[in-house]
């Protein structure tokens, strides 16, 4: 199988520099990444890709049984670095990803020099004393919310609900076109991404860290940022003034400048 | 603050403008959908009445004091981050995002989400306009039609599993109609999707005679099938039928019983055979040495030697049955074995040709041609057996003033065997019959024959084990055998 194609592999920036690679999280593919990515392609190598199941991925390659939990995305993403022959890259990965990246660390540490993580979330489920902001029956709702939003009303059927069927163009514009895929495929994901729990994987970690944490962000929230730093061995630890889950759209230039303050100064690329 | 509330304003003003003014407001505050602004990161800053008369919130609760998402149940508001913010950010608008708000009082209200984002003049992102619409009775709607989709397609995948039981499967509604027929019930009553809907005894032929006597019984004692006949235009179709009364219809398993009902005719053949065909040389032989033994020394000799060949004939006789039997079922078992060896045709042909011509008393009949030095490969003492069947049932089924003919040549690259009579031949429709286990062209044995009807069966699975085959051609005026053989 061609992983590349699988993972609809896109590669810019300098050809032989220093590997950076962005990983988009749950709900959106590597679109997410248009605003910061482009700010590395003058030292690095930038790699973006979508997870199975996402964007431009092949769906054929979409498993249950591989995907039943992060070890199958983490996989993936070591199967590119191979195939790419990369050792040593920078990985900035968003939500759910920045628990990929952690796993793939983990397993291949000479693949990966810096880790960054973007308002990661080991567990999003209150377990004890932990908080993950969450709990089973709000994972329920997020699941009915995702029914009720992929049924294709907002497209196909929009318009013969709202009996605007003799205007097809109105069901063009009504289209959410970015971050779209198989409703069953971002169910699956929904529940292996808010069902997981890689709270015992932190401590393994050997690859230098930057957690990377929102203001106001409800999906990690601030405890939770300060549990993955106090459990990653030697991470620092940024709260970014954005609010929300998605600083790399909200605010790309505060996320930009907090990861290249965390990178070695200009020592390498070109 | 605003003049809206002060009508003698608008008498004042005779221009309209104030009240143009004063419309548009209204319009935003009573509009039929709930409005809202944001700023980028989703603090509400401005709202309208209608919005705050469904939710049930003051103004002041909520105005520069909440953010959007925190109106949302917990599972919109990771719905909110994951999806909607992100697609806002990405494309500028949203459009019917499926949400629930929750309500002051802790309900919870389903509506349909459009957003954009408004620029300042230095095309900045400043504000989020949000249109929200009350969808409580379309979220209903929805639910309705997505139970329907699901229905269909679990009812699709029903029919799929139906369509593929081979028993035939029947649904009579309790009014009497034809409600559901898988594939097989179709094929067994060899009818279309026409019937459904229409009342069974008019739209299934030959139900009417038989749905008195198909048990049934409630689902928790589904009875035993009963073996029926079920009249075809074509033939009687026996089925194993049973029916279960689900309360709703009954429904009615139908087997068709042809193999089983084949395996009977088998095993009435086999008893037809001990009876019969076992019995007559038996009581021949048994009858003739009981009389050699009462009467022995006053018997002459030759009466004596004719009692001696009886014997020996129907004991022959019985002899050539068992084997007939035991080949076929070896044959059936799959252990049966021929030798592959070279031999002359010549010495085959003349051999079969002499056994019929002695046992059938027909030496003057029988005429025979082969090919010199004609060298077959196979079995000689099978083919020799597969020839003399063909020869013994041209010799039985022709008059007996007429001659036999049997040839052997080269043909195509194979040895052919021809046997040729002038009887009234084969009608088309036996002509593969003819080969068919226990088949008898004569079963009231009119032609002195009697026999096994294993023989032309016998012969066609040994020579197609030799890689050779058996074809018939027949008219009116004779029947033409050919037997085919690879040749050495």
């Amino acid at each position: 199988m061609d992983v590349l194609r699988r993972n609809d592999v896109r590669l810019s920036g300098v050809p032989g520099a220093q590997a950076i690679v962005f990983a988009h999280g749950f709900g959106c593919d590597q679109n997410m990444w248009r605003y910061v990515a482009p700010a590395f392609e003058d030292r690095y190598r930038v790699v973006l890709f979508d997870h199975v199941g996402a964007g431009g991925s092949d769906l054929s390659a979409y498993s249950r049984d591989r995907y039943a939990s992060l070890d199958g995305y983490a996989q993936d993403l070591l199967e590119i670095l191979r195939s790419l022959e990369l050792r040593g890259t920078v990985f900035v990965g968003h939500s759910v990803s920045a628990m990929i990246g952690v796993l793939a660390a983990n397993r291949e540490p000479e693949r990966f020099d810096r880790l960054v993580l973007v308002g990661p979330s080991p567990c999003y489920i209150d377990d004890g004393a932990y908080v993950g902001g969450f709990s089973s029956e709000d994972i329920a709702g997020l699941l009915r919310s995702l029914e009720s939003n992929y049924l294709g009303w907002s497209s196909a059927m929009a318009p013969a609900i709202m009996g605007n069927s003799e205007r097809p163009e109105l069901g063009e514009e009504l289209t959410n076109s970015f971050c779209r895929t198989d409703p069953k495929i971002a169910e699956h994901f929904a529940r292996v991404t808010f069902l997981s729990d890689n709270r015992a994987d932190l401590h393994e970690v050997r690859v230098p860290t930057l957690v990377l944490q929102c203001s106001e962000d409800v999906i990690a929230p601030l405890d939770v940022g300060s549990y993955v730093h106090r459990s990653i061995p030697g991470s620092e630890l940024v709260v970014l003034r954005a609010t929300g889950h998605c600083p790399n759209l909200s605010a790309p230039d505060e996320t930009i400048a907090a990861i290249e303050e965390f990178l070695p100064r200009a020592g390498t690329g070109v | 603050m605003s003049e809206r509330h002060r009508p003698e304003a608008a008498t004042a003003d005779p221009t309209a403008d104030g009240l143009l003014e004063e419309s548009l407001e209204v319009l935003y505050e009573d509009a039929p959908c709930g409005y809202l602004s944001t700023t980028l990161d989703g603090l509400i800053v401005k709202v309208n009445r209608t919005f705050l008369s469904w939710t049930g919130y003051g103004r002041e609760e909520i105005v520069d004091t909440r953010r959007l998402w925190e109106l949302f149940p917990a599972g919109d508001r990771i719905f909110y981050q994951t999806h909607y913010a992100p697609l806002l950010a990405m494309q500028g608008a949203v459009r019917e995002i499926a949400l629930e708000l929750v309500r002051a009082d802790g309900s919870l209200l389903p509506v349909i989400v459009n957003a954009s984002v408004q620029r300042d003049a230095e095309g900045r992102p400043r504000l989020v306009r949000t249109t929200l619409i009350d969808a409580s009775e379309r979220r209903e709607y929805e639910r309705e039609l997505v139970r329907a989709r699901a229905l269909a397609e679990s009812r699709s995948r029903v029919s799929l599993a139906m369509a593929h039981v081979t028993e035939g499967v029947l649904l009579v509604a309790p009014d009497g109609e034809v409600e559901v027929m898988n594939a097989a019930a179709f094929t067994l009553l060899d009818v279309d999707e026409h019937v459904l809907g229409r009342p069974v005894e008019e739209a299934l032929p030959g139900w009417g005679e038989i749905v008195g006597r198909i048990p049934v019984g409630p689902p928790d004692r589904p009875p035993a099938p009963a073996s029926l006949p079920l009249a075809r235009a074509d033939r009687e179709l026996w089925v194993a039928a049973a029916g279960v009364d689900s309360g709703e219809g009954i429904v009615y398993t139908l087997r068709d019983l042809s193999a089983e009902r084949r395996l009977d005719e088998i095993r009435d053949d086999i008893v037809a055979i001990a009876s019969h065909e076992f019995r007559t040389p038996l009581a021949g032989a048994f009858g003739a040495a009981k009389t050699l033994l009462a009467l022995d020394d006053r018997l002459d000799a030759d009466t004596r030697r004719q009692l001696l060949e009886t014997v020996v004939e129907q004991t022959e006789r019985l002899t050539k049955i068992v084997d007939d039997l035991l080949v076929t079922s070896s044959l059936d078992a799959g252990v049966f074995r021929v030798e592959q060896s070279v031999f002359d045709a010549a010495g085959v042909v003349g051999r079969a040709v002499a056994a019929v011509g002695d046992a059938r008393r027909a030496e003057m009949r029988l005429e025979w041609e082969v090919a010199p030095g004609l060298a077959v490969r196979g079995d000689p003492a099978r083919t020799e057996q597969a020839l003399a069947t063909v020869i013994d049932n041209a010799v039985v089924y022709s008059p007996e003033d007429t001659p036999v003919r049997v040839t052997a040549e080269v043909r195509r690259g194979h040895a052919r065997f021809t046997v040729v009579d002038q009887g009234r031949g084969i009608p088309p429709e036996e002509r593969e019959r003819v080969f068919e286990k226990f088949y008898r062209g004569d079963p009231n044995q009119l032609h002195g024959g009697g026999g096994t009807g294993l023989g032309l069966y016998i012969a066609r699975e040994v020579i197609s084990r030799m890689n050779g085959r058996i074809e018939i051609t027949s008219s009116g005026t004779g029947t033409s055998v050919a037997v085919e053989l690879p040749l050495a």
